[in-house]
């Protein structure tokens, strides 16, 4: 479950910083207000269904909301990097205080849905559950659609072009400010999907977006900044490296993906699959 | 005429300085004192992820405050509460327990709720000699090492994995335990009181699977906790920790195999898991608010804690109420402010607020209570909003701490202030 929910996440992370240069300290946000717009959703009509769609809708609107509200102001402007790095900083630590005036501070309850309850079959000694399963297929069916959409579409032109030099994208004409606040928007809808989907695991709280950005954060440094398939690969090896070590000897769960990121970041300064440009600047 | 002014004043100021040292300025203090409220300085996390529970702790201790108040106070004085934000930060904890007693010139000193932040104000209470009552579990004592103001009324680990141990004991749950737990200081406390116990009633202790702190995946850990084939399997974990672990658990169907126990819950956990997932799982509580029932006094505490907060008070809260009161009524009793004297006074101490009979030991300060071990409901089962739990049964007593000399004491000495 881990690595098909870190690679949900982190490929809006990357994304957004191939093409944008910045680092979204944001996003982690965004997986949290997926699940509380499931939560919300499933609380008002009862339908996990309808939550899968609504959350990634709505969250990905409030994601060009902050794009063309917030960050448009600090484009262009002296330290822009830097400028992004403190208003998304700002805008994590205020969102989940506004998440919790809103809604109290106590977790919200989100079961996972009767037909996705019970075991499928017995996988060595772990009995595999409908809704791990789910999870899977949600992540296998995505993935495919969102290489087409960077490959095979002239958005997905335009973000990979911008992701390897941004600059020559604007001196070609191209509107480029419509492609940022898309892919803003996608990425944002990218983690608020991998967020609803978790929710009837986890606790749905104001906090839990925190911990999933840093390990998002290594599976796109260790994966490549801006690399699709950096980030596919880099979220299975972090997804498997943590649930693996944490078995065998938990205490260096924590240290091992670091260590792995350090490792990758010598032999291969831009990730696994990380290819030179912009993202460098 | 500005220096005759100038001059007149400063005479005046010399003439009030000289009758004031004549005087004493004991005396002067008294009269100032006699009008002054008492300061009772409160540190809890108001924001960030314990925020909530601030809340209610902070609602529990103005409950607390105003029925100190309405029985005449202390020594004559009011009480006020004059509450800091700890920031979840240890270095804020600390800063502000410190603003607290030199520029509030509070009496004593309240609050914290994890161990981090208890630590930082136990420092600065004992550099102060100011007394430090805790909110959260009462765990600082290391090795017989403990600043002898530190107080806390809450549950110790070991007593509530000792409670847990001695029902399963009792109730013939089964003779193989185990237990699932974050790996950090706290939970290795429980390890040692469940493997303690396990060897005094003759179980089988396999061990622990333990799991990072801030685990969100626990399905990897559950086939290793099934392959030790407990009868029983305590479960030793927190906050969206313990909400995830009870969904998943739950998913995965260790209850089929093992009785699941938790080692400690707290009402707002089973909120955030949603109807029916403790269901069939045993938890550990200081309190619960269905002790309104049983205790009058706890009733009352009940509809003034819901009135302020709209929900019904979690186990933390009781234990803050009676951590405040406990604290403030020895001062009166013993009219006095004095470090040591109010100290010596709460060494011993019996008392009875929201629940049965308690205890401050005077070897430990630990908090000598019941641990209520209650069953959870399915969500078919559940009355209201926050009916979650039955109460099975009530585990206290001197069996469910640890002897003083366990904990590094000399058996020789038989209370803290004695010994440091």
């Amino acid at each position: 479950m881990n690595g098909c929910i870190l690679i949900l996440v982190a490929l809006g992370l990357s994304i957004v910083f191939g093409l944008m240069g910045i680092i979204n300290f944001a996003h982690g946000v965004f997986y949290m207000l997926g699940a509380y717009a499931g939560w919300l959703t499933v609380h008002l009509t009862g339908n996990f269904w309808l939550a899968l769609a609504v959350a990634p809708v709505t969250v990905g609107l409030l994601g060009a909301l902050v794009e063309r509200g917030v960050l448009k102001r600090i484009y262009g402007t002296k330290n822009a990097n830097f400028a992004g790095v403190l208003v998304t900083y700002g805008l994590a630590i205020m969102i989940p205080d506004l998440v919790r005036m809103t809604f109290g501070r106590p977790g919200k309850p989100f079961a996972v849905p009767q037909v996705l309850t019970g075991s499928l079959f017995q996988l060595g000694a772990t009995e595999v559950h409908g809704y791990r399963v789910f999870i899977l297929l949600v992540t296998a069916v995505l993935l495919p659609l969102l290489w087409l959409l960077l490959n095979k579409t002239n958005l997905g032109l335009v973000i990979r072009a911008g992701t390897s030099d941004n600059l020559m994208v604007q001196l070609l004409g191209i509107n480029v400010a419509r492609t940022w606040t898309i892919t803003y928007s996608l990425g944002a809808a990218l983690a608020a999907l991998a967020g609803v989907i978790t929710a009837p695991l986890v606790a749905v709280a104001p906090e839990m977006g925190g911990l999933v950005l840093i390990e998002c954060f290594i599976v796109t440094v260790v994966g490549g900044m801006g690399s699709f398939l950096g980030v596919v690969a880099g979220g299975l090896l972090i997804g498997q490296t943590l649930a693996l070590t944490g078995m065998v000897y938990d205490v260096l769960a924590d240290v091992v993906i670091y260590l792995m990121m350090a490792l990758v970041l010598l032999v291969r300064p831009r990730g696994l699959f990380g290819q030179e440009g912009m993202s460098e600047e | 005429m500005s220096l005759t002014t100038r001059r007149t004043i400063l005479k005046g100021l010399a003439g009030a300085g000289a009758a004031t040292a004549v005087s004493g300025f004991p005396f002067v203090n008294r009269l100032a004192l006699g009008q002054q409220s008492l300061k009772l300085g409160v540190v809890v996390p108001m924001t960030g992820p314990m925020a909530l529970e601030a809340q209610e702790m902070l609602a529990a201790t103005q409950i607390a405050v105003e029925d100190v108040n309405a029985d005449g106070g202390v020594m004559g004085r009011k009480v006020e509460t004059v509450i800091r934000d700890s920031e979840f930060k240890p270095e804020v904890a600390k800063r502000k327990a410190t603003e607290l007693i030199e520029v509030e010139k509070a009496a004593f000193l309240v609050g914290a709720i994890v161990g981090f932040e208890g630590i930082a104000m136990a420092e600065v209470g004992c550099k102060n000699d100011v007394i430090v009552s805790f909110f959260g579990q009462n765990f600082l004592t290391i090795k017989g090492k403990m600043c002898k103001y530190q107080f806390g009324n809450n549950l110790s680990p070991y007593q509530t994995a000792a409670a847990a141990a001695h029902f399963v004991a009792q109730q013939k749950m089964g003779k193989k335990w185990h237990m699932l737990a974050n790996n950090y200081s706290w939970p290795q406390m429980f390890e040692r009181a469940y493997s303690l116990v396990a060897k005094q009633v003759g179980a089988e202790w396999t061990g622990v699977t333990w799991a990072p702190l801030g685990t969100r995946d626990f399905l990897p850990f559950l086939p290793k906790v099934a392959a030790a084939k407990a009868d029983v399997v305590f479960i030793t974990t927190w906050a969206a920790d313990q909400v995830a672990c009870a969904k998943q658990v739950q998913e995965f169907g260790l209850a089929k195999q093992s009785q699941v126990i938790h080692s400690i819950t707290e009402l707002t956990f089973a909120e955030a898991a949603g109807k029916g997932v403790y269901e069939n799982f045993y938890a550990g509580m200081p309190w619960y608010w269905s002790l309104k029932d049983q205790y009058p006094a706890a009733k009352k505490y009940y509809d003034r804690h819901y009135a302020l907060r709209k929900r019904a008070p979690s186990g933390y809260t009781a234990s803050t109420y009676s951590t405040v009161r406990v604290l403030l009524d020895t001062a009166r009793e013993v009219k006095s402010l004095e470090t040591d004297k109010v100290t010596r006074a709460l060494e011993g101490r019996k008392f009875q607020y929201l629940k049965g009979p308690e205890q401050i030991r005077a070897c430990d300060h630990v908090n000598i209570q019941d641990v209520y071990l209650c069953k959870g409901k399915s969500a078919a089962g559940m009355k209201d909003g926050w009916d979650y739990f039955d109460i099975v049964q009530a585990v206290g007593g001197e069996a469910t701490a640890e002897s003083c000399e366990g904990e590094g004491f000399d058996p020789k000495k038989p209370s803290v202030s004695q010994q440091i």
